[in-house]
């Protein structure tokens, strides 16, 4: 239902998920964003081009990761979102906290 | 418009079958990948309500899913005997607060809100009856 890929591209550290988002599988994608995030990775891209929507609960682990990258001083940036992605971040007020991008970071 | 019901019990480990089962309903009228999306996020937010505060006894107890939909639009229902529950009764979380002050409840539903064209909750007897409408063709329209 949901994969979640770790690579490197260049100084950043990209988290890739596919598929949905939803009750069943925010908390896997919710442990492998703490855990990067604890671990420490200062340039970090969640890259959304794979997902098909994500539930309340996982707007919940976006703000999760926002607060714990704010608290290391890192960065966090969330990568090609879908039409209904973008609204939906939009929705529940995230476009203003997040730094959404179109492709990934170079 | 053909209706269709999908029964499934009060656990979040149905979920994946009542995907999968919209989907199914929803492929049946052609309807975009968009739309099926669409169905099973807003369902999912309502069912998840459901089977979290409907209930308090620890039993088992089925919940209706409604698909009624052809190639203009779709209506989607939820009905449930748990206790009286307007979900539109919740108030729609402050969206600008600060991100340490961020409320996730009333999130999921200001999504179904905000996504659908129209929705509706009344209580039958002993039944809580949620509905909610959307017209195809406009489905990633900016609200």
């Amino acid at each position: 239902m949901m994969q979640v890929e770790e690579k490197q591209h260049g100084e950043w550290t990209v988290l890739a998920l596919t598929g949905k988002i939803s009750t069943e599988t925010a908390p896997e994608f919710q442990t492998r964003l703490l855990a990067v995030i604890e671990r420490g990775a200062p340039k970090l891209a969640v890259d959304l081009g794979g997902v098909d929507y994500i539930s309340s609960i996982g707007i919940r682990v976006v703000m999760l990761g926002l607060k714990g990258q704010r608290a290391k001083k890192g960065e966090l940036v969330f990568c090609r979102p879908n039409d209904s992605l973008q609204m939906l971040f939009k929705i529940t007020g995230l476009t203003g906290l997040v730094k959404i991008l179109p492709e990934l970071p170079a | 418009m053909p209706a269709n019901t999908i029964v499934i019990r009060n656990s979040f480990a149905e979920l994946a079958r009542l995907n999968r089962e919209v989907g199914e309903l929803l492929a049946a009228v052609n309807a975009s990948p968009a739309i099926v999306n669409l169905a099973e996020l807003v369902l999912e937010e309502i069912v998840t309500n459901v089977i979290k505060y409907g209930f308090t006894d620890g039993a088992e107890h089925p919940i209706e899913i409604g698909v009624e939909a052809d190639a203009s639009g779709m209506t989607l229902s939820v009905i449930d005997t748990g206790r009286e529950f307007n979900p539109l009764s919740l108030p729609d979380p402050d969206i600008n607060a600060p991100i340490e002050e961020r409320e996730i409840g009333g999130l999921g539903v200001m999504m179904v809100r905000t996504m659908m064209d129209s929705v509706e909750y009344r209580r039958e007897g002993d039944k809580n009856i949620f509905l909610m409408r959307k017209k195809f063709g406009d489905e990633t329209a900016t609200p």
